[in-house]
Protein backbone atom coordinates (compact mmCIF):
# COMPACT_ATOMS: atom_id res chain seq x y z
CA UNK A 1 0.00 0.00 0.00
CA UNK A 2 0.98 3.14 -0.63
CA UNK A 3 2.01 6.03 1.62
CA UNK A 4 -0.68 8.20 0.63
CA UNK A 5 -3.31 5.41 1.41
CA UNK A 6 -1.74 4.69 4.65
CA UNK A 7 -2.27 8.77 5.69
CA UNK A 8 -5.75 8.23 4.32
CA UNK A 9 -6.83 5.28 6.18
CA UNK A 10 -5.13 7.12 9.19
CA UNK A 11 -7.08 10.10 8.62
CA UNK A 12 -10.50 8.08 8.67
CA UNK A 13 -9.96 6.20 12.04
CA UNK A 14 -9.28 9.91 13.38
CA UNK A 15 -12.51 10.89 11.49
CA UNK A 16 -14.64 8.23 12.14
CA UNK A 17 -13.29 6.79 15.27
CA UNK A 18 -12.24 10.02 17.38
CA UNK A 19 -15.05 12.72 16.27
CA UNK A 20 -18.10 10.45 15.19
CA UNK A 21 -17.72 7.35 17.55
CA UNK A 22 -18.21 4.79 15.41
CA UNK A 23 -17.04 1.68 16.75
CA UNK A 24 -17.90 -0.32 13.26
CA UNK A 25 -14.85 1.58 12.35
CA UNK A 26 -12.60 -0.16 14.56
CA UNK A 27 -13.65 -3.35 14.01
CA UNK A 28 -13.34 -2.22 10.24
CA UNK A 29 -9.69 -0.46 10.64
CA UNK A 30 -8.16 -2.14 13.34
CA UNK A 31 -6.51 -6.13 11.69
CA UNK A 32 -7.60 -9.23 13.66
CA UNK A 33 -3.65 -9.75 14.34
CA UNK A 34 -3.14 -5.90 15.82
CA UNK A 35 -0.92 -5.80 18.66
CA UNK A 36 -0.81 -2.64 21.02
CA UNK A 37 2.25 -1.56 23.00
CA UNK A 38 1.08 1.21 24.99
CA UNK A 39 1.26 -0.09 28.73
CA UNK A 40 -2.54 -0.80 29.68
CA UNK A 41 -4.39 -0.95 33.06
CA UNK A 42 -4.30 -4.32 34.29
CA UNK A 43 -6.92 -6.62 32.99
CA UNK A 44 -7.08 -4.60 29.28
CA UNK A 45 -5.91 -6.90 26.36
CA UNK A 46 -3.38 -5.68 24.11
CA UNK A 47 -5.45 -6.62 20.67
CA UNK A 48 -7.78 -6.14 18.84
CA UNK A 49 -10.83 -6.81 21.69
CA UNK A 50 -8.90 -4.83 24.23
CA UNK A 51 -8.76 -1.66 21.68
CA UNK A 52 -12.56 -2.39 20.90
CA UNK A 53 -13.11 -2.35 24.87
CA UNK A 54 -11.25 0.89 25.09
CA UNK A 55 -13.02 2.74 22.55
CA UNK A 56 -16.07 1.88 24.36
CA UNK A 57 -15.51 3.39 27.27
CA UNK A 58 -13.87 6.21 25.61
CA UNK A 59 -17.04 6.97 24.07
CA UNK A 60 -19.32 6.43 27.38
CA UNK A 61 -17.09 8.35 29.82
CA UNK A 62 -16.52 11.28 27.40
CA UNK A 63 -19.41 11.70 25.07
CA UNK A 64 -17.52 14.60 23.10
CA UNK A 65 -14.56 13.00 22.63
CA UNK A 66 -12.99 14.70 19.70
CA UNK A 67 -9.51 14.58 18.10
CA UNK A 68 -7.39 17.40 15.96
CA UNK A 69 -4.90 15.63 13.15
CA UNK A 70 -1.62 18.45 13.84
CA UNK A 71 0.71 16.35 11.76
CA UNK A 72 0.85 12.98 10.00
CA UNK A 73 4.50 11.74 8.30
CA UNK A 74 4.59 8.49 6.45
CA UNK A 75 7.33 6.49 5.50
CA UNK A 76 6.89 2.85 4.33
CA UNK A 77 4.10 0.86 6.22
CA UNK A 78 4.16 3.00 9.33
CA UNK A 79 2.34 6.44 10.05
CA UNK A 80 3.16 9.13 12.12
CA UNK A 81 0.35 11.21 13.57
CA UNK A 82 0.78 14.41 16.31
CA UNK A 83 -2.68 15.24 17.09
CA UNK A 84 -4.87 17.32 19.81
CA UNK A 85 -7.45 14.90 21.73
CA UNK A 86 -10.35 16.59 23.61
CA UNK A 87 -13.21 16.21 25.68
CA UNK A 88 -15.43 16.39 28.65
CA UNK A 89 -15.59 12.87 31.54
CA UNK A 90 -18.78 12.99 32.31
CA UNK A 91 -18.50 9.56 33.06
CA UNK A 92 -15.96 7.11 34.94
CA UNK A 93 -12.83 6.15 32.90
CA UNK A 94 -10.39 3.55 33.83
CA UNK A 95 -10.85 3.95 37.52
CA UNK A 96 -11.03 7.70 37.40
CA UNK A 97 -14.36 9.13 39.16
CA UNK A 98 -16.14 11.44 36.79
CA UNK A 99 -15.02 14.81 36.99
CA UNK A 100 -17.65 16.39 34.92
CA UNK A 101 -14.20 19.13 33.61
CA UNK A 102 -12.74 19.32 30.25
CA UNK A 103 -9.05 18.49 28.80
CA UNK A 104 -7.27 19.01 26.04
CA UNK A 105 -3.67 17.04 25.66
CA UNK A 106 -1.49 15.89 22.95
CA UNK A 107 -1.15 12.66 22.11
CA UNK A 108 1.71 11.36 19.95
CA UNK A 109 0.87 8.14 17.61
CA UNK A 110 2.58 5.49 15.33
CA UNK A 111 0.61 2.99 13.21
CA UNK A 112 1.91 0.27 10.79
CA UNK A 113 -0.49 -0.60 8.52
CA UNK A 114 -0.95 -3.78 6.60
CA UNK A 115 -3.81 -4.66 4.39
CA UNK A 116 -5.27 -1.08 4.57
CA UNK A 117 -5.56 -1.86 9.00
CA UNK A 118 -3.45 -0.98 11.77
CA UNK A 119 -1.67 -3.86 12.92
CA UNK A 120 0.41 -2.24 15.15
CA UNK A 121 0.49 0.84 17.79
CA UNK A 122 2.67 2.44 19.76
CA UNK A 123 1.60 5.68 21.70
CA UNK A 124 1.92 8.65 24.45
CA UNK A 125 -0.50 10.37 25.70
CA UNK A 126 -0.07 13.58 27.74
CA UNK A 127 -1.71 11.95 30.63
CA UNK A 128 -0.12 14.07 33.41
CA UNK A 129 -1.70 17.65 31.49
CA UNK A 130 -5.17 15.19 31.71
CA UNK A 131 -5.20 14.64 35.15
CA UNK A 132 -4.18 18.01 36.50
CA UNK A 133 -6.87 19.34 33.79
CA UNK A 134 -9.48 17.06 35.38
CA UNK A 135 -8.54 18.41 38.70
CA UNK A 136 -7.42 14.57 39.63
CA UNK A 137 -3.27 15.85 40.33
CA UNK A 138 -2.23 18.98 41.88
CA UNK A 139 -0.12 20.82 39.09
CA UNK A 140 3.71 19.63 38.16
CA UNK A 141 6.17 21.54 40.04
CA UNK A 142 7.53 21.83 36.77
CA UNK A 143 11.86 20.34 36.15
CA UNK A 144 12.65 16.63 34.24
CA UNK A 145 11.82 16.61 30.40
CA UNK A 146 14.23 15.31 27.83
CA UNK A 147 15.04 16.90 24.25
CA UNK B 1 11.48 10.78 1.16
CA UNK B 2 12.55 12.50 4.34
CA UNK B 3 16.63 10.70 4.06
CA UNK B 4 18.43 13.61 4.77
CA UNK B 5 16.15 14.42 7.96
CA UNK B 6 16.68 10.85 9.15
CA UNK B 7 19.97 10.47 9.21
CA UNK B 8 20.40 14.22 10.74
CA UNK B 9 17.82 12.74 13.73
CA UNK B 10 19.79 9.13 13.78
CA UNK B 11 22.86 11.14 14.34
CA UNK B 12 20.78 12.90 16.99
CA UNK B 13 19.45 10.34 18.68
CA UNK B 14 23.07 8.38 18.81
CA UNK B 15 24.72 11.68 20.31
CA UNK B 16 22.08 11.44 23.10
CA UNK B 17 22.09 7.81 23.77
CA UNK B 18 26.35 8.24 23.81
CA UNK B 19 26.10 11.53 25.85
CA UNK B 20 28.40 13.20 22.90
CA UNK B 21 27.02 17.00 23.77
CA UNK B 22 29.38 18.68 21.31
CA UNK B 23 28.06 16.88 18.74
CA UNK B 24 24.81 18.28 18.67
CA UNK B 25 25.59 21.52 17.90
CA UNK B 26 25.34 21.38 14.87
CA UNK B 27 22.62 19.36 14.12
CA UNK B 28 20.39 21.51 16.40
CA UNK B 29 20.08 25.47 16.22
CA UNK B 30 20.57 26.86 19.82
CA UNK B 31 17.42 28.70 19.85
CA UNK B 32 14.98 25.90 18.39
CA UNK B 33 11.61 26.00 19.83
CA UNK B 34 10.41 22.55 22.08
CA UNK B 35 6.82 21.55 22.33
CA UNK B 36 8.03 19.33 25.48
CA UNK B 37 5.95 19.33 29.00
CA UNK B 38 7.84 21.22 31.82
CA UNK B 39 10.71 22.54 28.86
CA UNK B 40 9.02 26.28 28.82
CA UNK B 41 11.54 27.24 32.03
CA UNK B 42 14.96 25.73 30.30
CA UNK B 43 14.49 26.83 26.35
CA UNK B 44 17.06 25.96 23.79
CA UNK B 45 19.80 23.46 22.90
CA UNK B 46 21.49 24.48 26.03
CA UNK B 47 18.27 23.73 28.31
CA UNK B 48 17.60 20.34 26.42
CA UNK B 49 21.43 19.68 27.33
CA UNK B 50 20.63 20.93 30.97
CA UNK B 51 17.69 18.27 31.41
CA UNK B 52 20.02 15.33 29.64
CA UNK B 53 22.47 16.07 32.44
CA UNK B 54 19.83 15.82 35.35
CA UNK B 55 18.52 12.54 33.78
CA UNK B 56 21.83 11.65 34.14
CA UNK B 57 22.48 12.70 37.89
CA UNK B 58 18.96 10.72 38.14
CA UNK B 59 20.14 6.99 36.43
CA UNK B 60 23.81 7.24 35.98
CA UNK B 61 23.64 3.57 34.62
CA UNK B 62 20.97 5.48 31.94
CA UNK B 63 20.85 3.86 28.69
CA UNK B 64 18.87 4.70 25.51
CA UNK B 65 17.66 2.44 22.97
CA UNK B 66 16.81 3.66 19.56
CA UNK B 67 13.68 2.15 19.04
CA UNK B 68 12.34 3.74 15.64
CA UNK B 69 13.70 6.37 13.39
CA UNK B 70 11.07 7.64 9.91
CA UNK B 71 10.22 10.94 8.30
CA UNK B 72 9.12 12.35 5.16
CA UNK B 73 10.18 16.02 3.75
CA UNK B 74 11.57 17.99 6.22
CA UNK B 75 10.30 15.70 9.43
CA UNK B 76 11.50 12.87 10.94
CA UNK B 77 10.44 11.20 14.70
CA UNK B 78 11.98 9.11 16.62
CA UNK B 79 10.84 6.45 19.47
CA UNK B 80 13.12 5.95 22.19
CA UNK B 81 13.41 3.66 25.34
CA UNK B 82 15.29 4.67 28.33
CA UNK B 83 16.06 2.25 31.09
CA UNK B 84 18.03 3.06 34.13
CA UNK B 85 18.34 3.18 38.23
CA UNK B 86 17.18 6.04 40.43
CA UNK B 87 20.37 5.34 42.21
CA UNK B 88 20.74 9.73 42.10
CA UNK B 89 17.21 11.26 43.10
CA UNK B 90 15.08 13.34 40.86
CA UNK B 91 14.86 16.19 43.84
CA UNK B 92 12.75 18.07 41.26
CA UNK B 93 10.03 15.42 41.79
CA UNK B 94 10.67 15.56 45.41
CA UNK B 95 11.94 11.44 44.59
CA UNK B 96 14.65 10.72 46.57
CA UNK B 97 17.44 7.86 45.14
CA UNK B 98 15.69 4.48 46.29
CA UNK B 99 17.08 2.01 42.96
CA UNK B 100 14.26 1.66 41.84
CA UNK B 101 14.55 0.55 37.70
CA UNK B 102 13.05 2.60 35.06
CA UNK B 103 12.33 1.37 31.39
CA UNK B 104 10.24 3.72 29.68
CA UNK B 105 9.74 5.28 26.30
CA UNK B 106 9.26 9.06 24.61
CA UNK B 107 8.27 9.58 20.87
CA UNK B 108 9.90 13.09 19.81
CA UNK B 109 8.91 14.99 16.17
CA UNK B 110 11.95 16.66 14.77
CA UNK B 111 11.07 19.12 11.65
CA UNK B 112 14.56 20.58 10.09
CA UNK B 113 15.34 23.50 8.35
CA UNK B 114 18.53 24.05 6.13
CA UNK B 115 20.07 20.63 8.01
CA UNK B 116 19.13 21.42 11.42
CA UNK B 117 16.73 20.94 13.92
CA UNK B 118 14.65 23.95 14.69
CA UNK B 119 11.34 22.70 16.08
CA UNK B 120 10.47 19.80 18.71
CA UNK B 121 7.28 18.00 19.91
CA UNK B 122 7.71 15.14 22.75
CA UNK B 123 5.56 13.12 24.99
CA UNK B 124 7.34 11.07 27.53
CA UNK B 125 5.22 7.96 29.18
CA UNK B 126 5.69 10.16 33.09
CA UNK B 127 3.08 8.41 34.68
CA UNK B 128 4.96 4.67 33.80
CA UNK B 129 7.88 6.32 35.16
CA UNK B 130 6.57 7.74 38.18
CA UNK B 131 4.86 4.44 39.02
CA UNK B 132 8.04 2.28 38.12
CA UNK B 133 9.99 5.09 40.78
CA UNK B 134 7.37 4.77 43.40
CA UNK B 135 5.76 8.28 43.24
CA UNK B 136 2.63 7.80 42.47
CA UNK B 137 0.24 4.57 43.16
CA UNK B 138 -0.99 2.09 40.49
CA UNK B 139 -1.94 2.19 36.71
CA UNK B 140 -4.46 4.25 35.87
CA UNK B 141 -4.83 4.92 32.53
Amino acid sequence: MSEQANKDNTARFYEEVFNKHSIEAVDELIHDDFREHVVLPPGMSDDKKGALTLFEQWFAAVPDLAATIDDMIASGDKVFVRSTISGTQTGEFLGMPPTGKSFSIGSMDIVRIQDDQAIEHWGIQDTMAMMTQLGLMPPPAGGEHDH
Amino acid sequence: VGGASVDIVRRIEEAWRDDDLDALDGLIAEDFSAHTPGSEDVPGLSGAKMAHQQSLQAFPDRQNHIQDIFGEGNRAIARVRMTGTNTGGLPWFGIPANGAKVDIEWITEFRLEDGKVVETWAQMDLPTMMQQLGAMPGPTM
